[in-house]
Order: structure tokens, then C-alpha cells, then sequence
């Protein structure tokens, strides 16, 4: 089974995310959707996680809501299907076919992106996830680690403490009867922190916090937010190169967060190789995203039933660069 | 390569130092054993040796510490960790990050050493722990054997030349406690490196140390060759009191050196004969069976409990030793047999009502300690179970479990021993005659222990009926009438003491495997039979 | 002292860039009319900006909590936080109630903002990474618990027990209801935020606030009730015991190298 670096991953779900945020073509969505779960089935290892959202129930459940509450809400459209009294508090007035098509899109468009996050989930092992933790923020990373080398042992702590105090008469019946068990997996907690603490200066790690972030490091995350802020008020009140302003700003904070990597006096045990086939993941999300974004209208990405239901337009181009998603899928079923 | 000069430390907010005038020298490849009653400063001096104590502890710190050549102090723990090597008690607590490699790369990657020669040391490091085969495997599908050797792969990942253990066998059974001194051994001998290890277990180590240093209330003691310095001190292992009893010079530190002295001896008295109290059984397990994920753990146990008898259950690990106390409580439910406790079927009863009548000592006290002192564990328990909760009742049991002066303390604050005996009188608030024990001697020093055979005998006096799980068999000799082997969830042998620990030489005591067939158990037994 | 100001005004500006995220789909209309933001590009630029002052505020607090002992008790508190998380999804309680944030507050209160902000922030992350629930909502999640446990920590330190507990409680509750609300505002642009009538002149922000308010009702009031509830229930009590086991290792966690 071929496995692909976790950063092609996360570069193949921030695609498929700004595409389907920016879609609201019905039919494109549709073709993301089931990209997604084939991409899942494809390359998602069949043991990963007892925990698994039950996603076409929750679909199903998004889609209706999503469908009766712009029907019920929003009373524009020219197809008139019934007439709520006008007097109904916030509900009264015309329902009409094109708000309930606009909000099954809607919910279509979630659900779209539910699926792309939970393919993802399934995908990536969770030390991988916790690996793609940028240089810089090196000691969350470690936190990140920490954290997940001690959730299995903080369940098998739950219940021998549960067992422990039923052993002494306690039976869980109300808020308080949680004390006897929540305070000793707390302070046992606590404790393992410090050894583990000493454990980790004894191994190499600093025993004490650094001075802090640098002064010009700390400037350039205040320009990088200030400039984000100005981007999205320009956009707001209507200027379309706001988003130039909010792309430097995300621009300031990358610069920030490479110079504080470059400070990080640390190695990497076994760091993953890139392959080619991650090249190639990568490309073929971005191409769409690439050539299809920039177009007015987004090549047809975009879609409104109103004022009269019509037929979704649909571009045969379009469609073949959005399989450029499906290629994980491909390239696992190819090796 | 160790050199210390008057070093006095005091932690904050303490009154006394832990560690008074010490002066102690370490040469390079030594071995060397520290050993102490809990809180003499064994940990504290370990701590020193890489700069824990004061940098991570704070404190203050007189004197002056070098190794290598190198002031700890002034270097600390960063500098000191390519140089000394330190491995903790609680194999639990002292893992990183999930993963076998990546928890041994990690002081490596912290001295940003280059990945290729990373690959290398980490290798080298599993070679010699004998951990390869395990390379993969996430921390906790790891024993807690296998998770101290990882810790002492990790510790040696920077290549240290010195490697300070601070008890790291007291949380394992036999079995991996000696994997883990074996491979502390090979690194002794192969590569020259020079260990501290702090330990309690003398009787296995004894003999491959060079050195022996006996603290006591922060000061050094007894210091030299372990043979002179063992018999001096109050927990000496059983062949050494022998020794030193019947004047056998030089001291034997193993069976095969003692032999010759033993094979002198010759008893002028028989061996007393076994009694084992009689009397309407307060528990009874028959045909006890239970399986897990199909997995049978326990295949038709039989066994019983008078009052005023003590039975020790041994085995291996995973022989279902715990797995039945907890049966027995109603913690699990067995698919067949009976359970009676007191002459009433134990079916059907919640666990609640079950530890009415049957006190059980989980292995860590420390789950069952939440509240604010000691006295309101007790409270704790009664109000559990409903019953009026007497102040002077209270204070005659605490003051039975020698812990009168420190009922208004925080109970996390107390010491092991101390802490061990807050939780049984908390699963004990309600006077069970019968007291399940799941090894209740693991981590505790000798006067610990001796306190608790103390209030055993009192309770068995009394009528109690005691089942101790257990892994010390000298424990057992010293105070079970009769002893049940279990394997593989099976009872393979049962039976008086004497006979089943003289007769499987896998569980046998010092003494019995040093006078085969005599039936003698303790040092006691063996004084006895000649006088 | 410039120190100080620079950290109060990175505090400062992310605040407002988060709170201006998230109000996105109401400036919209006030600021523009025909010209306005279209509606499909609001939950990306929202999620631009969380994201953005997440990255910020994460690098900044790090900086100044990089010990040993921090490293390790945020470590292992957050894997406990979680692991009730995980209890959580195993066994549904009641709607929206989630015994997360407790040791969110108190970790915060006790420990100080910075530690809050992480334990807030981790929390989440750690949460949803082990029980497979990383979706577009995490940085929202993060950057709002985070800001629980930051405001947690600037509640002032009450001498008497009881007081400081019924503070708690309140503050508790007080997050239960709006954790919930700022979840909304992000799931509203994605789920309902857009009628898809911008053409419509008129169309302003009272619309928006009307709608927004029958998708509040319909979405969240009953659950976010039931999770400030849970939050109040829970801080009463357990409060009091848990703070006094955080305080004793408050100390033992927090003290700098001292010369002998």
C-alpha cells in the first residue's frame, strides 16, 4: 500500500476546502463528493479509529435542515409553492422551490467539505498529524506528542481508579460521586508530569523557559495581522483587492514563522522522504484550484437557482481538472 | 569520574537537608549500588549527579559536585545529559513520545545530532537493551519491563559514561526486574560504563557490584565492598543474615558460593510442624472460571480461606493471579462456579456490597487517595457504605495503623509505606474479616514492610483471614501458612507453605534453595533447627 | 516594558481580527451594498483570519512557556481534558454538554492566562485529532477555547472559597452559552448565513440578524443551554477539590532557579 507525506496530504484538503467553499455549482459539488469518498476507500487504512462519525446519517440530517431552513427563511424566488400567513414570526410569507434548491446547495456544499476532512482523518495517522507541526512552534509539537503518548494511559488510569473506589463501597450516582475518581487521576496526572518533566531535562531538554519570541519576530506577526484586518474590512465594505491585503498579511506571519524555525537548534529523527507520487498529488490539487479560481465566475463553479430554478451550467474542462483530486485514488490503485 | 566534596541539600520549603556533608568518590567503570531506607536520600543523590538537583528541583545546595571533570552545578542538566545518563522509578511516567525509536531519538534530537548518525545510535542503543524486535511498537503495548529497559536505551542514546538509576526495578515483577539488571549488567561488563543504581532488591545485584554505599538520613553511612558493607546493614538479603549469624567469612553473596558452608550445617532439631488454622472457611472459590475476549484466564480455581489464615497465591505474570482477587470481589464475574464469602454466595451482589464484608488492597494505593487528610479517607468509605461515621472508632483505627500523629495530614503528602496503609484503612473501614492483598511489599522499603507484617499478625490473631498476591516469596515464608501456585489460570500446586516453596524451585526462598529438602524457609526456620 | 505593550497589542489585534471573522456575515451587509464580499468567499476569509490569529497568538505564548515542566504538565493535562472528551463521544450525555471545559477554567485560573490560552488551544487539537474529528471547525475551536482559558486566568484570585467557586460557576456557565454562540457564527456562512438573495436591494443586516436569530433557535439554544448547565454543575461540584490539587503543584510547576 502506497502512502503518501502528510503535507501532500494537507495541501490536497486546503484545495479541495477552497474549492468546494468557493463552489455553489451543484454538479461540481456532487463529483467533489464522491472523489472524497473514493479517495477515502482508496487510501484510508481499514483499521484506522473505532471512532467514526456516522456520515451519511449526519449528511442526511444537514442536507434536510439546510433545505427547510432557507425554504422557511429566505422567501425570494419566483416559484411559488405555498404561502405561510405573513403574520408567523420570522417563518411567514411565500415558500418558493428556488430557496429550498439554494438550500439543499448549501447543504451540499458541508456536507462536500465534511466528507473531504473526514477522508482526511482517516487517512493520516494520528503521529503523522502530530509531526506536521511547524519548526517553530516546536515546543506545542511536543506538547501535541506528549499529549497523545498519554491518552492511552490516562484511560487505563480512569478505570483503575474507577474499580479502585467501587472496591470501597462507591457507586457513581450523582456529580459529587465523580470527585473520588476525577481528583486522583488529576493529581496522578500531575505527578507523572513532573517526573516526566525531569525526565525529559535529564534526556537534553531545556529545564527552563526561553527569554520569549524576538522583538522584530513579534513585529512582523502584529504587521501580518493588522494587514489581514485591513485586508477583510476592504473586502467588506466591497473593495475586491482586499484579499491582496489579507494574502501579505498571511505572507508576514509565514516570514515569522520561518525565521523563528530557522532558531530551532534541533534535528529530526527519520524525517519522511518526498516522492514523486507526493509531487504529483500535489500538482493535480492545485491545478484546478490554479486554473479554475482565477476565471470570472469561477469557470462556472458558482451557481444561483434565483430568481428562476435553471439547469446548472457544466464544463467538461472543469470537470476534468476537478478529478485532478481523485489522484491519490489513481496512483494507489496504479501501484 | 564522580567526585563529591561536603555536599549539604536542602529542598525548598523543608527544614532538614536531604543530603548532609556528603563526600563520595565513583571510579571510571565502577559499579556501584546505593542503597537506604525510603527518604535517606538515595533519590537526592542520584538527582545531583546530572544536575537535577538543584536546576529542576531548586533548593538550596552547598558543596561541589564534578563529574568527568565537569562542575554540575554550574553546567546543569543540559550539559550534564551527554554525560550521565538517568533512568527513573516509574516506568510509566518517564516515556515521551509513542513510539519505541522516537522515544530513544528524542535526546538525540535535542543535541541535534545528524540524522544518518542518529540512525546509528539508536540502533546501537536497541542492540543493547535487546529491544530491536520491538523497535515499532507504540509505548503502551510495552510491559512495564520492556518500558524500562526502553528508558535506559533512551538514557544511553547520547553515549552517557555514566548511567544513575534511581530504582528502576521497585514497579516490576521478578521476572522483569531481573531483565533489566541482567542488561544493566552486560553494560557494566561489556562497555566499562559506570552505573549507580539505587535499588532495594539486594540479593540478585549483590554479587556484580563493585561497591556498596548505605545511606541513612543523608548521610553515607557504610561505604565499600559489597561484601564487607552487606552484612552490616539491616536489610541484608536472608544468605547474608545466615552468614552473619553463623560467622561464615568471607560472606557468600550467591547459593553456589554459600553451599560449602551449608553442607556443615546439620540440624539438631526437626523442623516444627505445620498448623494451619482450621474453621468454617470465610472465603470459598469453587470451580471459578472466566475468560476474557475468549481468552480463558482462569480454568475451575478452586481454593479456600480460613479465619486466622494467611494464603499466599504466586505465579508468573499473567498466571491470573489478579484477575481472580478481582473475580472474587466482583469486579469481574466469572462464567462459572461459586464465589462464597462468609458462607454467602457472592452471585448476584454488586461490588459495593461485596467490599462490605472483604477488604481489598489494589497494587497502587495512590488510586484510591482523593481526599484532604487521612482521617476523611476513612469517613470516605463509611459514608460509601452508609454507616455512622464515629470519630473515636476512627482514631482507634488509624492509631492500629500507625498513623495517629498524621490523621490531619494530606495524605499524598506521606510516604509510601505510610500512603499504602491510609488506603487499607480505608477498604477496611468497615472491619472485613477477609483482606485480599494485590502485591502489597512492591515498592516498599524493609521497614515498611516489616510494619505491615506487624499489623498482619495482629489481624490474623484476631481471626482475619488474609489471600495475598504476591511476588515476594520471602514475604510469603514469612508469614502465609499456606501458599497456592497458579499457571496459566490454573492451580498447579497447593499446599502448607513449606512444602510448595521447597518444592518449586522457580518460587523457592534464599533459604530453601540453599538447604534443599530441610524444609526450612527463613532465617528463623534455620536458627531454630540448631539451637 | 515594550515587551509588555507588544504582547498586549498582539493579544489586542487578534482579538479583534477573530471577533471580526466571525462577525463576517453581518459587516458584510452593513458595509456594502451591491458591491458586497460574495457570499461564498465569507467562510474562507473567516477561517484565513481564525487560522491567522491562531498562528499568532500560539507562536507568542510559546515563547514564554517553553520549560521542561510547562512542556510537561500542558502535555499531560491536555491528554486528561481529552480523554473525558473521548468519554464524551462514547458515551453521549445530554445534548452539548461536554466536560471539557472545566479543566479549561481551572487550569487557566490557577496557572495563569498564557498556560490557559494553550491548555485551551491543545485541548481541542488533541481532542479532535484522537477521536478523528479534525474538520474546518478546529481552528474555531481552538481559537475560542483558547480565549476561555486566557479569561479564565485574569479572573482575580478570591480569598474565600465559596466566592471564588460561585465565580467559577457563573463564568462557567457564561462560556457554555457563548462557546455556543461563536460555534454558530461559524457553522451559520457555511450552513444558512447566505439566502442567496444578495441581488435583492435591501437586503441589510437586520435581515441577517433575523435570520441569524431563527437558525440560533432552531441550532443552539436548548444544546448551549444544556452545556452551560453541565459547565456550572460541574465547576460546583468539583471545583473546589480540583483547585486545591492544582494550587499544590502551582509551586512545584512554577518557580525559577535560585542561586545556593
Amino acid at each position: 500500500m502506497r502512502t503518501f507525506d502528510a503535507r501532500a496530504w494537507v495541501v490536497w484538503l486546503l484545495a479541495g476546502g477552497v474549492l468546494v467553499l468557493s463552489a455553489r455549482n451543484p454538479l461540481y459539488l456532487l463529483l467533489l463528493l464522491v472523489i472524497s469518498r473514493i479517495v477515502q476507500a482508496a487510501c484510508a487504512a481499514p483499521d484506522v479509529g473505532a471512532l467514526r462519525l456516522p456520515f451519511w446519517r449526519l449528511a442526511a440530517a444537514i442536507l434536510i435542515f439546510s433545505t427547510l431552513f432557507n425554504l422557511l427563511t429566505a422567501h425570494v424566488g419566483e416559484t411559488m409553492l405555498a404561502t405561510l400567513p405573513a403574520g408567523w414570526w420570522l417563518i411567514g410569507g411565500p415558500l418558493t422551490l428556488e430557496a429550498a434548491v439554494y438550500g439543499f446547495i448549501t447543504g451540499l456544499s458541508l456536507v462536500t467539505l465534511l466528507s473531504l476532512f473526514l477522508a482526511f482523518n482517516a487517512i493520516v495517522p494520528t503521529a503523522e498529524l502530530a509531526g506536521l507541526t511547524p519548526a517553530a512552534l516546536y515546543e506545542l509539537g511536543l506538547v501535541l506528542l506528549v499529549a497523545i503518548t498519554y491518552v492511552p494511559e490516562t484511560a487505563r488510569q480512569f478505570r483503575r481508579i474507577r474499580e479502585a473506589q467501587a472496591i470501597r463501597g462507591h457507586r457513581l450516582r450523582g456529580l459529587r460521586d465523580w470527585r473520588p475518581i476525577a481528583i486522583p487521576l488529576l493529581v496522578g496526572g500531575l505527578e507523572r508530569a513532573l517526573n516526566l518533566a525531569e525526565t525529559m531535562v535529564a534526556r537534553g531538554y531545556g529545564a527552563t523557559a526561553h527569554v520569549g519570541t524576538p522583538r522584530p519576530v513579534r513585529l512582523l506577526l502584529l504587521l501580518g495581522l493588522g494587514l489581514a484586518l485591513g485586508g477583510a474590512l476592504r473586502l467588506t465594505w466591497g473593495a475586491a483587492d482586499g484579499w491582496g491585503f489579507v494574502a501579505a498579511g498571511v505572507l508576514a506571519v509565514a516570514l515569522a514563522y520561518r525565521a523563528l524555525s530557522r532558531r530551532v537548534a534541533r534535528t529530526r529523527y527519520r524525517p519522511r522522504r518526498w516522492t514523486w507520487a507526493d509531487t504529483v498529488v500535489v500538482i493535480a490539487a492545485l491545478l484546478p484550484l490554479a486554473l479554475l479560481l482565477p476565471l470570472p465566475g469561477g469557470a462556472g463553479l458558482g451557481y444561483a437557482p434565483y430568481p428562476r430554478l435553471s439547469a446548472p451550467p457544466f464544463s467538461a474542462l472543469a470537470g476534468a481538472l476537478l478529478l485532478g483530486l481523485a489522484a491519490p485514488a489513481a496512483l494507489e490503485a496504479a501501484s | 569520574m564522580i567526585a563529591i566534596r561536603r555536599l549539604t541539600y536542602t529542598y525548598p520549603q523543608r527544614s532538614s537537608p536531604a543530603l548532609r556533608d556528603v563526600t563520595w568518590d565513583v571510579a571510571d567503570g565502577e559499579f556501584v549500588l546505593v542503597a537506604g531506607a525510603s527518604g535517606s536520600g538515595k533519590s537526592t543523590l542520584l538527582r545531583c549527579l546530572n544536575g537535577l538537583v538543584p536546576h529542576f528541583s531548586g533548593g538550596v545546595l552547598a558543596g561541589r559536585v564534578t563529574v568527568g571533570g565537569i562542575d554540575v552545578v554550574a553546567a546543569g542538566p543540559r550539559v550534564l545529559s551527554r554525560h550521565v545518563g538517568f533512568v527513573a522509578q516509574d516506568p510509566e511516567a518517564q516515556a515521551v513520545l509513542d513510539r519505541v525509536e522516537g522515544e530513544i531519538a528524542f535526546a538525540l534530537e535535542n543535541a541535534a545530532v545528524p540524522p544518518a548518525e542518529m540512525r546509528l545510535r539508536v540502533e546501537e542503543a536497541l542492540d543493547l537493551v535487546d529491544l530491536t524486535p520491538l523497535r515499532d511498537r507504540p509505548l503502551h503495548t510495552l510491559s512495564g519491563g520492556e518500558r524500562q529497559r526502553l528508558a535506559i536505551a533512551a538514557a544511553l542514546a547520547l553515549r552517557p559514561r555514566v548511567l544513575a538509576l534511581d530504582e528502576p526495578t521497585s514497579q516490576l515483577d521478578p521476572q522483569s526486574a531481573e531483565d533489566v539488571l541482567r542488561a544493566l549488567v552486560r553494560l557494566n561488563e561489556d562497555l566499562g560504563l559506570t552505573i549507580i543504581l539505587a535499588e532495594h532488591r539486594l540479593e540478585r545485584i549483590a554479587r556484580y557490584a563493585d561497591r556498596l554505599t548505605y545511606l541513612a538520613a543523608g548521610r553515607v553511612a557504610h561505604d565499600g565492598p559489597v561484601r564487607e558493607v552487606l552484612p552490616r546493614l539491616p536489610a541484608a538479603p536472608p544468605l547474608v543474615q545466615l552468614a552473619g549469624a553463623l560467622g561464615w567469612r568471607p560472606t557468600p553473596l550467591t547459593i553456589k558460593e554459600a553451599k560449602p558452608f551449608a553442607a556443615a550445617v546439620t540440624p539438631t532439631a526437626a523442623p516444627p510442624a505445620a498448623e494451619s488454622p482450621a474453621g468454617l472457611p470465610l472465603l470459598q472459590v469453587e470451580g471459578l472460571r472466566f475468560s476474557y475476549n475468549g481468552h480463558l484466564t482462569l480454568k475451575d480455581v478452586n481454593l479456600s480461606v480460613a479465619p486466622g489464615e494467611a494464603v499466599a497465591l504466586v505465579g508468573r505474570n499473567g498466571a491470573g493471579k489478579s484477575t481472580l482477587l478481582r473475580c472474587i470481589v466482583g469486579l469481574l464475574r466469572g462464567q462459572a462456579g461459586e464465589v462464597h464469602i462468609n458462607g454467602r454466595p457472592a452471585r448476584g451482589r454488586d461490588v459495593a456490597d461485596i467490599c462490605r464484608e472483604v477488604g481489598y488492597l489494589p497494587q497502587n494505593p495512590d488510586d484510591l487517595l482523593f481526599a484532604d487528610t487521612v482521617a476523611d479517607e476513612i469517613r470516605a468509605t463509611l459514608r460509601n457504605h452508609g454507616l455512622p461515621e464515629r470519630a473515636a472508632e476512627i482514631a482507634a483505627s488509624l492509631e492500629r495503623l500507625n498513623l495517629g500523629d498524621v490523621a490531619a495530614v494530606y495524605p499524598r503528602d506521606l510516604s509510601v509505606g505510610q500512603r499504602q496503609r491510609v488506603a487499607l484503612g480505608a477498604v477496611t473501614a468497615t472491619r472485613p474479616r477477609l483482606l485480599l492483598f494485590d502485591e502489597p511489599t512492591r515498592g516498599l522499603d524493609r521497614a515498611a514492610k516489616e510494619e505491615l507484617l506487624a499489623l498482619w499478625r495482629g489481624w490474623l490473631a484476631e481471626g482475619a483471614a488474609l489471600l495475598l498476591v504476591t511476588h515476594d516469596v520471602e514475604m510469603a515464608a514469612a508469614i502465609a501458612h499456606r501458599t497456592v501456585v497458579l499457571s496459566q489460570g490454573e492451580v498447579i500446586a497447593a499446599g502448607p507453605t513449606r512444602d510448595v516453596l521447597t518444592a518449586t524451585p522457580h518460587f523457592a526462598p534464599q533459604i530453601a534453595r540453599l538447604f534443599p529438602g530441610r524444609g526450612w524457609l527463613t532465617v528463623a526456620d534455620v536458627l531454630a533447627a540448631l539451637n | 516594558m515594550s515587551r509588555r505593550w507588544l504582547s498586549a497589542a498582539l493579544y489586542a489585534l487578534s482579538l479583534v481580527v477573530g471577533v471580526v471573522a466571525l462577525a463576517m456575515p453581518f459587516l458584510q451587509r452593513v458595509g456594502a451594498g451591491d458591491s458586497a464580499l460574495p457570499a461564498n468567499q465569507t467562510p474562507l476569509l473567516s477561517v484565513v483570519l481564525v487560522s491567522l490569529c491562531l498562528a499568532v497568538l500560539l507562536v507568542e505564548l510559546q515563547g514564554q512557556a517553553a520549560g521542561a515542566k510547562t512542556v510537561a504538565a500542558l502535555g499531560i493535562l491536555v491528554a486528561t481534558a481529552a480523554t473525558l472528551r473521548f468519554i464524551e463521544v462514547a458515551i453521549p450525555g445530554p445534548g452539548g454538554f461536554s466536560p471539557i471545559f472545566a479543566p479549561i477554567i481551572l487550569g487557566g485560573y490557577v496557572f495563569g492566562p498564557r498556560f490557559g490560552f494553550l491548555l485551551g488551544a491543545m485541548t481541542m487539537l488533541v481532542s479532535g485529532i484522537i477521536t478523528a474529528g479534525v474538520g474546518p471547525w478546529l481552528p474555531y475551536q481552538m481559537f475560542t477555547a483558547g480565549w476561555v482559558g486566557l479569561s479564565a486566568g485574569w479572573l482575580p484570585h478570591l480569598k474565600q472559597t465559596r466566592l471564588e467557586v460561585a465565580m467559577l460557576v457563573l463564568f462557567g456557565a457564561l462560556w457554555g452559552f457563548l462557546f455556543g454562540a461563536i460555534m454558530n457564527l461559524y457553522t451559520w456562512p457555511l450552513l444558512a448565513g447566505d439566502p442567496g438573495q444578495t441581488w435583492t436591494p435591501g437586503a441589510g443586516a437586520a435581515d441577517a440578524l433575523r435570520r441569524y436569530l431563527a437558525f440560533y433557535l432552531a441550532t443552539s439554544l436548548l444544546w448551549d443551554t444544556v452545556a452551560a448547565a453541565g459547565n456550572a454543575l460541574l465547576l460546583a461540584g468539583l471545583g473546589r477539590p480540583t483547585l486545591r490539587a492544582l494550587a499544590r503543584f502551582r509551586d512545584r510547576l512554577q518557580f525559577e532557579v535560585r542561586a545556593a
